[in-house]
């Protein structure tokens, strides 16, 4: 495995990204020279104090925030030169985001919140349900298929944004503090179910998380202070 | 400052955008309400001066008539003046003064050995007569002889030209050996009277017409007819002073109307309520009788119920605009709550409690309305300008400026802060959110509690609203203005309720598609909680202007028919006095069309049920037309698919009168009578009466002189009445009446008992050829005991243009003055009955109906009638029990009741006969005043007292417009804010930007659709079941036809496609911005899911 990473490309390289919020006195150095790669498979843990550019840089990788210097590539792609329609197909062919808060649509069923990024494929209605009905398992959500955001627990949510993360087959996974909202147990479970998937898709990933038992989980981790990494 | 002020004050910093829409809801809101408080207030005085400009002078003047017997004539005059004077003093007015003198005796010659005539003074005569020859009389009596000028007739008949003098003795024969001395006129003008103004000439004593062969007057033994001419015009000096006597004085004093105030034409009111009563006091016994007699106060009475009715017409429009603006100001208030939902939970926080909170959002609301009223009021005041200068207002005559009046500031100020208090109410609302999901299911209870009690409202206030009782109070009935708003608001309610239920069935369809963008604007529409308040303001806002423009058709499609009805046909001029011969065909000549001789008056009805007279009754309206031309001469809506023409089939005889044509020249027409009989050894006399049809079918009899019944042919003249000449050879002869009488100076000791009597008339008919056969002519006798002329026959030769009728009776002579010996001959069979149409009211009345017979008292003659069908009302005589039938068929049955007057009381002209200027040439003619449908129309819906109601239907759905887009782009930009997480979050998935927009504008225009769709039908349902109860009559009665209501699909179609592009329009910038801005930044401020 490691002989390999040498030849093959990086599925994520960062190269000198700059973000700065703000301009004058009132600017905020979010991000400040960073660079690293992922390689393919690999799951990173980015590790960093509240506030030190860990959303920043995720969001700036998945193409949601835009770097003002340097370059980002996934899967051979420059994120960093596409233009809105291009980064609209980036996220939804090749990343998938978990967020924090989950971000599940409050009106949708499980079923139906996993069945978005299949919808934007128009995936015909049987293969959908059945891809739907097979990640809602994997997640272990089989039997809470019909239930709105609102009718599960957080961490309910969270395997549900998992299971929609996953739906659309990403190469890339970004999920930030996916278990920020959970509590340590639950936290725990829903990391080891990303580190699964994660291995059993053959999918990379990045998760950020500032907590140290999570760390463990991941392949590699790669700390950010105040926008700079650290180099581990 | 308490903790809540300051941060109200702080708030409003802040929150600029957001007051500032509010303050523009509440502005346009109390703008509305000011409007319309001028509406009722300033409007409607102006549209009460503008009304009373335009009267006829007959609706408004004041008329004090005196039937002089003795006395100072100056004085009594000047007494009467006076009273008219004081009853008019508040308005003040202008007076005209007719006298005319006792009757004298005008020289006669050996044909008419007895005349008599009188003398006139009219102070406006100049206005209402026209010279033909020399000048009007002057003051300065010329060596004791007082100058004169006639009427073209008494100049002809009594061979009378400018500068002959006449002496008139005393009177003839009016008190018995009080023989007054004569007055010697000399005359120095002949003029026509213009009947431009109907009612000027009926103060004549012969109508205007110059002379009467035979008006009846008391004489010693019962009532003497003799040939009267006049009047002889002189000047009022001659009557006061002169020999010949007051008899009769007439004053007509037309009220100064142009700047009348309410307070003055109240005090009018009450003074001519005592009018007559002064009047006969100041007359004392000098007088016969004596009244004072105005249409003003009934003139007044029908402005003032039209503005009541107006009135409330205008309120109800003001009410359902105000529970618009609450509707939308329940929206502001929602938004503005929601932006300060964080706020209020940080004041709750810090212990500020429900208490201060209300007082302060009260305070907050306060300053809104003030500083709202402050902008509504001049910008009321600047809407009404713009308003009065549209041509509708222009058109009715109400153009009078507005000023900020108390009525205005009290109603602006009332309405801003009713409304305004409406944003007080979310502060008082509990701001638990957990107790939100809780209460839900109580929360639905409680909702389709309110519904239900409000269908219940509302259902009661429709019964009331049906049977409304008419608006005969003199103040507004709150449940009758309340009705038609708690109906719409309930009907919108209801089809509210029925929007989710739509939107549920989209998600069906959301489920089985394969992509994502529609389905997600399925699933928004059928899923997320839509603001009820704003689906309240859509579905009232829409339903509002569908039933403004459905009711604005429905009340003019009404007017129309109610002028329709109460006019009967397209154009009719009511004749008085009576018509002449030649009418017809001036009328025809002026207007092109083919007038049609009508008869349309007050007649006694009995109801016969087994050959026994019951419950008669008077009052009732008898219209008779030519039925065969019903189709284009009756106007009025009848129900269902009835036509006129389809009821009165049947009606007219099955065929014309043959035509026996008659010569005449420019003054009359000729007979020659040839005939034997005799009384006390001298022939008897015949007088011959001819009643003549012209090409229209109007009848008129003409009347002959007497002649004598000595075997000799007469030729008898019958005259045509005064100019207009009718054309010569177009009359033919529908009936001869012969009076046969003996010699007054008859040898009494040669009196036989009774007579052979043989009369040949010989009907010259010039060029033309007759169409009559022998068979066809009959004979009617007077129906009576004791008849004097009996077993009469009539036999009839035809020989080319020449109809000869010999009539062969007996005449007993002794029976003479008891019934008079009168027949007529006529070229038909007279009908037994007539068939005739009844209103329902004459028949509940009578309790008649089809086959049931009645009998018409039509002056001295009776006429049976059976009744064939009833019609909801007669044209023309709407508001009255009625009877319709064919005028030929009714003349017919009259000339065989010895009937010979004539029947037409007016003119009509049909649908296709009328065009924009014929009015105008009618007038012109000064027949009498036409008036037209299209006029009426015009008036009933366009009138100043009327036109309150359209502008106000106008402003409504203006209003409802403004709110409903108003509000929705309100709605739309807050609940799209609140969204912006979501949106932020859908892109991060990786949704397309356009994919998005598209997603939300569809999903608003679903929600539009649904919600303008409810709003449109509610507003249709309730235009349909309630516009047609609040399209009273100008009096406030259910107006008659029964109004139906009427949707104007194309206008609707317009303004809810307009409304929903409109709608939609507004949402897709709106969504457009909102996803450019959302991104990354957003996904940070996701806390809530
Ligand atoms: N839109 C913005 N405008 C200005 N500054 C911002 C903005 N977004 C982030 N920042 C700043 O950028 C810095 C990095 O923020 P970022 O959210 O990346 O930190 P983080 O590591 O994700 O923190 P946490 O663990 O609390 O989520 C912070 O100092 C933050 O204040
Ligand atoms: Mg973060």
């Amino acid at each position: 495995m490691s002989a390999s990473v040498e030849v093959e490309q990086p599925m994520v390289s960062v190269r000198d990204v700059d973000r700065t919020y703000g301009t004058g006195r009132a600017a905020v150095h979010a991000l400040r020279g960073v660079s690293f790669d992922v390689a393919p498979g690999e799951m990173v843990a980015l590790v960093g104090r509240s506030g030190s550019g860990k959303t920043t840089l995720l969001n700036v990788v998945g193409g949601l925030d835009r770097a003002d210097a340097g370059t980002v590539r996934v899967g051979g792609t420059e994120v960093t030169s596409l233009d809105d329609a291009g980064l609209v197909r980036l996220r939804r062919d090749t990343v998938a985001f978990i967020f924090q808060t989950f971000g599940l649509v409050p009106i949708l069923s499980a079923a139906e919140n996993v069945g978005i990024p299949l919808r934007l494929r128009s995936l015909p209605v049987v293969d959908r349900e059945r891809r739907v009905r097979l990640l809602l398992e994997l997640v272990g959500l089989g039997t809470h298929a019909d239930h709105r955001p609102d009718e599960l627990s957080g961490g309910q949510q969270q395997r549900v944004a998992i299971a929609r993360a996953l739906a659309g087959s990403p190469r890339l996974l970004i999920a930030d503090e996916p278990t920020g909202q959970l509590d340590s147990e639950t936290g725990q479970a829903v990391m080891a179910l990303i580190r699964a998937v994660v291995e059993a898709e053959g999918m990379t990933a990045i998760v950020s998380t500032h907590d140290p038992v999570m760390i463990g989980l991941a392949d590699r981790a790669i700390r950010i202070v105040d926008g700079r990494l650290l180099d581990a | 400052m308490s903790a809540a002020w300051w941060f109200v004050v702080r708030r409003a910093r802040t929150q600029v955008a957001v007051l500032v829409a509010v303050l523009v809801v509440l502005v346009a809101g109390s703008t509305l309400l000011g409007t319309c408080a001028l509406l009722l207030t300033t409007a409607q005085d102006d549209a009460l001066a503008a009304a009373l400009r335009e009267a006829d002078p007959g609706a408004v003047d004041v008329s004090a008539s005196l039937d002089v017997v003795g006395g100072d004539p100056a004085a009594l005059v000047a007494a009467a003046h006076r009273v008219v004077d004081t009853t008019l003093a508040p308005l003040g007015s202008t007076t005209s003064t007719w006298l005319r003198s006792a009757m004298v005796s005008v020289p006669g010659t050996a044909a008419e050995p007895v005349r008599q005539g009188y003398l006139e003074s009219a102070s406006d005569i100049a206005d209402h007569a026209h010279l033909t020859a020399g000048r009007w009389p002057r003051a300065q009596p010329a060596d004791g002889t007082w100058e004169t000028a006639v009427p073209e007739l008494t100049a002809q008949q009594l061979g009378l030209r400018p500068g002959d003098r006449l002496e008139l003795s005393g009177a003839a024969g009016t008190r018995a050996g009080t023989a007054t001395p004569g007055v010697s006129v000399v005359v120095v003008g002949v003029f026509t009277p213009t009947v431009a103004q109907a009612d000027t000439w009926s103060r004549d004593l012969l109508d205007g017409a110059g002379y009467s062969p035979s008006w009846a007057k008391p004489g010693s033994a019962g009532w003497v007819t003799l040939p009267t001419y006049g009047p002889f015009v002189v000047d009022p000096a001659a009557i006061l002073t002169g020999a010949a006597g007051l008899a009769q004085v007439s004053l007509v004093a037309l009220p100064h109307l142009a700047a009348a105030t309410p307070a003055a034409l109240d005090a009018v009111r009450v003074s001519l309520s005592a009018g007559s009563r002064e009047l006969a006091a100041a007359a004392g016994d000098r007088v016969r009788t004596s009244s004072v007699t105005s249409e003003l106060t009934r003139t007044l009475d029908i402005a003032g119920s039209q503005q009541r009715v107006t009135r409330s017409g205008v309120l109800v429009l003001a009410l359902m605009g105000t529970v618009l603006v609450a509707a939308g100001l329940g929206l502001a208030g929602q938004i503005v709550s929601g932006r300060r939902r964080v706020e209020r939970e940080l004041l709750v926080a810090r212990g500020i409690g429900r208490l201060q909170r209300v007082a302060a959002a009260t305070g907050e609301s306060l300053v809104l309305a003030l500083v709202s009223a402050g902008i509504a009021i001049p910008l009321s005041v600047a809407l009404y300008g713009r308003i009065s200068a549209l041509p509708l207002l222009v058109h009715a005559g109400v153009t009078g400026r507005a000023t900020v009046t108390s009525a205005l500031v009290a109603s602006v100020l009332a309405g801003s802060l009713v409304l305004a208090s409406v944003l007080v109410v979310p502060a008082i609302r509990s701001t638990d959110e957990p107790a939100r999901s809780r209460s839900r299911l109580r929360g639905a209870v409680a909702r389709s509690g309110g519904d239900l009690v409000l269908l219940g409202l509302a259902a009661v206030s429709y019964l009331q609203l049906r049977d409304h009782a008419t608006g005969q109070g003199a103040g507004v009935d709150p449940v009758l203005v309340a009705a038609p708003v708690l109906c719409l608001v309930a009907v919108a309610v209801v089809a509210l309720r029925v929007v989710p239920w739509a939107a549920r069935a989209a998600e069906g369809g959301a489920r089985r598609s394969r992509r994502l963008v529609v389905p997600l604007a399925a699933w928004e529409v059928a899923r997320r909680p839509q603001s009820v308040v704003v689906g309240l303001l859509l579905v009232l806002g829409t339903a509002a202007a569908t039933f403004g423009v459905s009711f604005d058709r429905t009340w003019s499609v009404s007017q129309s028919d109610q002028a329709d009805a109460r006019i009967g046909t397209a154009l009719s001029v009511d004749l008085s006095p009576l018509p002449t011969v030649a009418q017809g065909t001036v009328l025809a000549g002026a207007t092109g069309g083919s007038p049609a001789p009508v008869t349309h008056r007050s007649i006694g009805v009995g109801a016969w049920s087994d050959s026994s007279t019951t419950g008669g009754t008077g009052g009732t309206w008898l219209v008779g037309v030519d039925t065969t031309r019903a189709s284009t001469l009756l106007r009025g809506r009848l129900p269902g698919a009835e036509t006129w023409a389809g009821l009165t089939a049947g009606l007219a005889p099955t065929a014309a009168v043959p035509s026996v044509p008659i010569a005449s020249d420019a003054t009359g027409v000729q007979l020659t009578i040839t005939g034997t009989g005799t009384g006390g050894g001298r022939p008897l006399r015949v007088v011959p009466t001819v009643v003549v049809q012209d090409r229209w079918g109007n009848r008129s009899p003409l009347i002959g002189t007497s002649v004598s019944l000595d075997g000799q042919p007469h030729l008898v003249a019958l005259p045509f009445p005064p100019s207009p000449r009718p054309v010569t050879g177009e009359l033919t002869v529908v009936g001869v009446g012969l009076r046969v009488a003996s010699d007054e100076a008859a040898d009494p000791a040669s009196r036989v008992l009774s007579t052979p009597l043989t009369v040949t008339t010989e009907i010259r008919g010039g060029s033309r050829t007759a169409s009559s056969s022998g068979a066809d002519w009959a004979v009617s006798l007077p129906i009576t005991s004791l008849p004097s002329v009996t077993g009469a026959t009539a036999m009839a030769t035809v020989e080319g243009g020449v109809t000869t009728v010999t009539t062969e009776a007996t005449f007993a002579t002794y029976l003479a003055s008891v019934s008079p010996g009168e027949l007529m001959i006529t070229p038909f069979t007279a009908p037994a009955e007539v068939p005739v149409v009844v209103s329902e009211d004459l028949a509940r009345r009578t309790s008649s109906g089809p086959g049931k017979e009645l009998e018409l008292t039509i002056g001295a003659a009776t006429v049976h009638a059976r009744v064939v069908a009833t019609a909801p009302y007669v044209p023309s005589a709407v508001g009255h029990p009625a009877i319709l039938a064919d005028e030929d068929l009714l003349s017919r049955a009259l000339l065989g009741q010895l009937e010979p007057a004539t029947l037409t009381d007016a003119w009509w002209l049909g649908t296709t006969d009328v065009t924009a200027g014929t009015a105008d040439r009618v007038r012109g003619l000064g027949l009498g005043e036409p008036a037209s449908a299209a006029t009426t129309t015009d008036q009933l819906s366009t009138g100043p007292l009327r036109v309150g109601i359209r502008v106000a239907l106008g402003l409504l759905v203006v209003a409802a417009v403004v709110l409903a887009v108003a509000g929705t782009v309100l709605h739309t930009v807050a609940s799209l804010e609140a969204r912006a997480v979501e949106v932020a979050r859908l892109l991060g998935i990786g949704i397309a930007r356009r994919a998005v927009v598209a997603s939300l504008v569809l999903q608003h225009a679903a929600v539009t659709l649904l919600v303008v769709g409810a709003g449109a039908v509610a507003g249709g349902v309730a235009a349909v079941v309630v516009g047609p109860h609040l399209a009273v009559s100008e009096t406030g009665q259910v107006p008659v036809p029964a109004p139906v209501p009427v949707v104007p699909w194309a206008v609707e179609a317009v303004l809810v496609g307009g409304l929903l592009v409109l709608l939609t329009a507004a949402v897709l910038p709106v969504a457009q911005v909102l996803v450019r801005r959302a991104g990354a930044a957003h996904l940070r401020l996701d806390g809530t899911s």
